[in-house]
């Protein structure tokens, strides 16, 4: 297992947000995160790399309690990647130096982090793009580059929120091929999608969320025949590709 | 291509620093050579602060307060203790590091204009205790240092020995900056001020660098203060810790361009000979001209060409180049 | 007590300037979100408007509203329009550095046509002074402190009333949603700067029987002003007009009872603090 979460609980003042969520993720594995919009998906994520603070309940990666350390800084060297829900390129930074800047988190010497991050951006198929802008790419090109500066920075565990969202289904295909290769990789994925072709095709197992609380976990099909679920979705609009 | 740009950068900056170290063989007029010392001066106070405000985008309007508790502590100790400036120079700066990294510590948790006003605040509060504490500082007064030349003293009579005095710290301050660009702490400091949030995700600890920036940024400050001290010999606090002398610092880098190594340098090439000019034609009377042009400069640079005179200059001349190849931004 | 007593009633009068100008400042950024760095030069502008209007054409500095209040707006909607409304969306730093921009021009360009000197007028009534009790007041001050409030309060009244006010807080509130709305936002912007330097106007010709004018006057007030709405909390009206009244208190007490420069230094402090302990201000911030 590499990573346990137990109680995980945040207020926003009287509002819980996140009300004790107990899930684990296991080595190797892809993890998928849904709920309606709201349900606290992308503030699970922000307890666990530490942007925000929990107010009760224990994250443990690696039997490494981690609740506590509120700086995502640490987080990402302690092994835990992520991308952002609304991209955060550095736009007026090449794709490069971009990828550049993540890949000196494991390593100091300027000539190792340049090859690692052109090796990032060849497994991301971003190489031909590397003199472009951030602000110049397109939304899609965009996503990958948030991939692969949290895949420079070496993570056992990446956390990818709605890395689909807004892509065309030749590049929602595209992108699920490099997650895929991302798992063969060895690293272990925790992904929250709206998609669902996505979730149900990538996840081995899912953890369905609502109203910030944990209403089910299972595989794909189990979830998806779960009535509190589909009761849950009932109205909301599920994007599918 | 980017080994000959490595090679152009390196090609430029030292025909430009071989030029400024034989330039007084064929200047020797007093006024010229004030007017280069003033522009070196200026030039590695804008830089320094560059590497605070341009590269970690944290836009700091109360430096002047690390000029002048350099310019302070040296001319204390020499005063006081009789205490060489050329040690004064190391103590200058390591005390404006100190007190620069104890104040800006507190406020990096500030948000962009917010950051800047306690930073006025800041400025402001340093410079009412120096005028305060007048038994150290002798107050608003200000101190005045006795023309005894020597090296010891680090007074001069000929301009000559300040002009390459000044020289060589700019020189340093620009070679320290491009070495910074080039370095990780470089690409971090970018990285934080493009998208802070994002830069922590990427494991770089942000308050950490920032820190080193301001420190790094108030040593030169710190030195340039002392420098000012030994030229001018006379300090006060009226001059040294103004809020106009930090507006300063900033804007020129701005014009040059914020953030990059050339921009600052570029900027009080500019700036400097305009405004010494302007004192040199209307005397008396130009006061505070400078100044409102200064403004006015500034803000048709913010609103025009925001990455500053030297990268809309650069295009410029790229454009005219390569006039058939697909438009697509090359970075300095 | 009685020299208390005093103290407050002095501090209480000058808050109501301060209270005044720093409702312009937080007027403009709870609108156009913009800080004004140029805040306490357009101060300055505004007295030294008010100056000449007395010196060359004879006005009452408290008639010279007339002239310089309208000025004012304009000067104020210019410089939304040329300066500000390019670089609405442009990164912190160059708004930042646009108000500074403005700033440095007036102040330098005030220095170089009028000179550094002080200047002051002399009003007929300027020695009057009233008694309450043991309290003394002077005509001057008292008179600048009633026409800050009625001018405070008249515009409150106007933003909670009117629907050119109505429509200035829902920018205030929310942007967008003000936008569907079929609010011209951008007009909008310009009014608030517009008002914003109006406040300011009023302010200054307030102030000139009772202080004097130079080109490095707008510092002073400009930064009591940023300590003043930082404190009433950002975009807070009624923050500012509190915190105005606040400081004055604050100062006229500290003034008596610590050394000058010392008491601007512990002032400025106190400052520093609010930003990093109550970045909301002592009240709040609440759209009034």
């Amino acid at each position: 297992m590499i990573l346990k979460v137990n109680g995980l609980t945040k207020y926003f003042g009287g509002l819980a947000a996140v009300k004790n969520v107990d899930f684990h993720i296991g080595k190797g594995e892809i993890l998928g995160l849904i709920g309606p919009n709201g349900a606290g998906k992308t503030t699970v994520f922000n307890l666990i790399t530490g942007s925000i603070p929990l107010s009760s309940g224990n994250v443990i990666f690696d039997n490494r309690e981690i609740g506590r350390i509120p700086h995502p800084h640490k987080i990402c060297k302690m092994g835990i990647g992520r991308t952002f829900q609304k991209v955060k390129p550095f736009p007026s930074m090449t794709v490069l130096d971009n990828v550049l800047a993540a890949s000196f988190c494991c390593c100091s010497c300027k000539s190792d982090a340049k090859e690692k991050a052109h090796e990032v951006l060849d497994f991301v198929a971003l190489s031909k793009k590397k003199d472009y802008l951030g602000r110049q790419l397109t939304i899609g090109d965009r996503k990958r580059l948030e991939l692969a500066k949290a895949l420079a920075t070496n993570p056992r565990l990446i956390l990818l929120d709605e890395v689909m969202a807004g892509l065309t289904p030749t590049e929602v295909n595209e992108l699920l091929i490099v997650i895929s290769r991302i798992r063969n990789n060895g690293v272990t994925i925790f992904v929250i999608e709206h998609i669902m072709k996505v979730i149900m095709t990538l996840s081995d197992r899912v953890v369905v969320l609502h109203h910030g609380e944990k209403i089910s976990e299972g595989t794909p099909e189990e979830i998806s025949r779960n009535p509190r679920v589909i009761e849950a979705y009932l109205g909301e609009e599920t994007a599918s590709a | 291509m980017n080994m000959i740009m490595k090679n152009q950068t390196l090609l430029l900056f030292l025909l430009f620093a071989v030029t400024l170290l034989l330039l007084p063989l064929f200047v020797t007029n007093n006024f010229y050579l004030h007017n280069m010392i003033m522009i070196f001066f200026w030039a590695s106070l804008t830089a320094s602060w560059n590497i605070i405000g341009g590269f970690a985008g944290q836009i700091s309007l109360g430096h002047a307060a690390f000029f002048g508790i350099g310019a302070y502590t040296s001319t204390v100790l020499f005063l006081k203790l009789g205490i060489s400036p050329c040690i004064g120079l190391l103590c200058g700066g390591v005390l404006s590091t100190v007190v620069a990294a104890a104040i800006s510590y507190p406020c990096f948790r500030l948000k962009g204009p917010f950051f800047t006003l306690s930073t006025i605040a800041f400025g402001e509060v340093i410079y009412l205790l120096s005028s305060y504490f007048r038994d150290l500082t002798g107050g608003a007064v200000g101190l005045l240092i006795p023309f005894k030349p020597s090296f010891w003293n680090l007074i001069f009579r000929e301009k000559i020995y300040y002009y390459y005095i000044a020289l060589i710290l700019m020189l340093i301050v620009i070679v320290i900056t491009q070495k910074i660009a080039k370095s990780k702490m470089g690409y971090y400091l970018i990285s934080l001020r493009e998208d802070e949030e994002a830069a922590k995700a990427i494991g770089i600890n942000t308050v950490r660098y920032k820190l080193y920036a301001v420190m790094i940024s108030a040593f030169f400050a710190g030195i340039a203060g002392v420098f000012y001290a030994q030229y001018v010999l006379f300090i006060e606090p009226k001059t040294v810790f103004s809020a106009e002398l930090s507006t300063q610092f900033a804007l020129m880098s701005i014009i040059g361009g914020l953030g990059t190594v050339a921009g600052p340098i570029a900027g009080a090439f500019i700036l400097t000979p305009l405004s010494e000019f302007l004192r040199a034609w209307l005397g008396g009377s130009y006061s505070g001209l400078h100044l409102a042009i200064y403004g006015v400069i500034l803000i048709a640079v913010v609103l025009m060409m925001p990455e500053g005179i030297v990268v809309w200059f650069n295009e410029r001349v790229r454009r005219i180049k390569a006039k058939t190849t697909k438009g697509q931004e090359v970075k300095l | 007590m009685t020299q208390f007593l005093q103290i407050v009633v002095s501090g209480l009068l000058l808050g109501g300037i301060y209270s005044l100008i720093s409702i312009g400042l937080t007027l403009i950024f709870g609108i156009v979100k913009i800080i004004n760095f140029a805040h306490g030069e357009f101060l300055m502008v505004a007295m030294y408007l008010a100056f000449w209007s007395v010196s060359l054409l004879n006005m009452d500095p408290y008639v010279s509203v007339i002239l310089v209040v309208p000025v004012m707006f304009v000067l104020g909607v210019a410089t939304q329009k040329i300066v500000i409304n390019p670089i609405l969306k442009s990164p912190d730093v160059m708004q930042i550095f646009a108000t500074v921009g403005v700033g440095l021009v007036l102040q330098n360009m005030a220095l170089f046509l009028w000179s550094a000197d002080y200047r002051t007028i002399l009003t007929p009534y300027q020695s009057i002074n009233f008694e309450l009790g043991p309290i003394v007041f002077s005509f001057t001050r008292l008179a600048t402190f009633v026409l800050a409030m009625l001018v405070s309060i008249g515009f409150f009244y106007f933003l909670k009333h009117s629907y050119a006010g109505k429509a200035l807080r829902s920018v205030a509130q929310n942007r967008e949603a003000a936008l569907l709305m079929g609010i011209d936002v951008n007009r909008m912007y310009l009014i608030a700067f517009g008002l914003g330097a109006a406040c300011v106007g009023f302010a200054g010709c307030l102030l000139l029987p009772v202080y004097y004018v130079f080109p490095s006057v707008g510092t002073y007030f400009g930064i009591t002003a940023f300590v003043v709405v930082v404190l009433g909390g950002m975009g807070n009206m009624k923050g500012a007009f509190l915190g105005g009244l606040l400081i004055g208190l604050v100062e006229s007490i500290s003034g008596v009872y610590v050394d000058s420069t010392l008491k601007e230094a512990i002032y400025f402090i106190l400052f520093i603090l609010v930003l990093l302990f109550k970045p909301n201000g002592l009240f709040g911030i609440r759209e009034s």
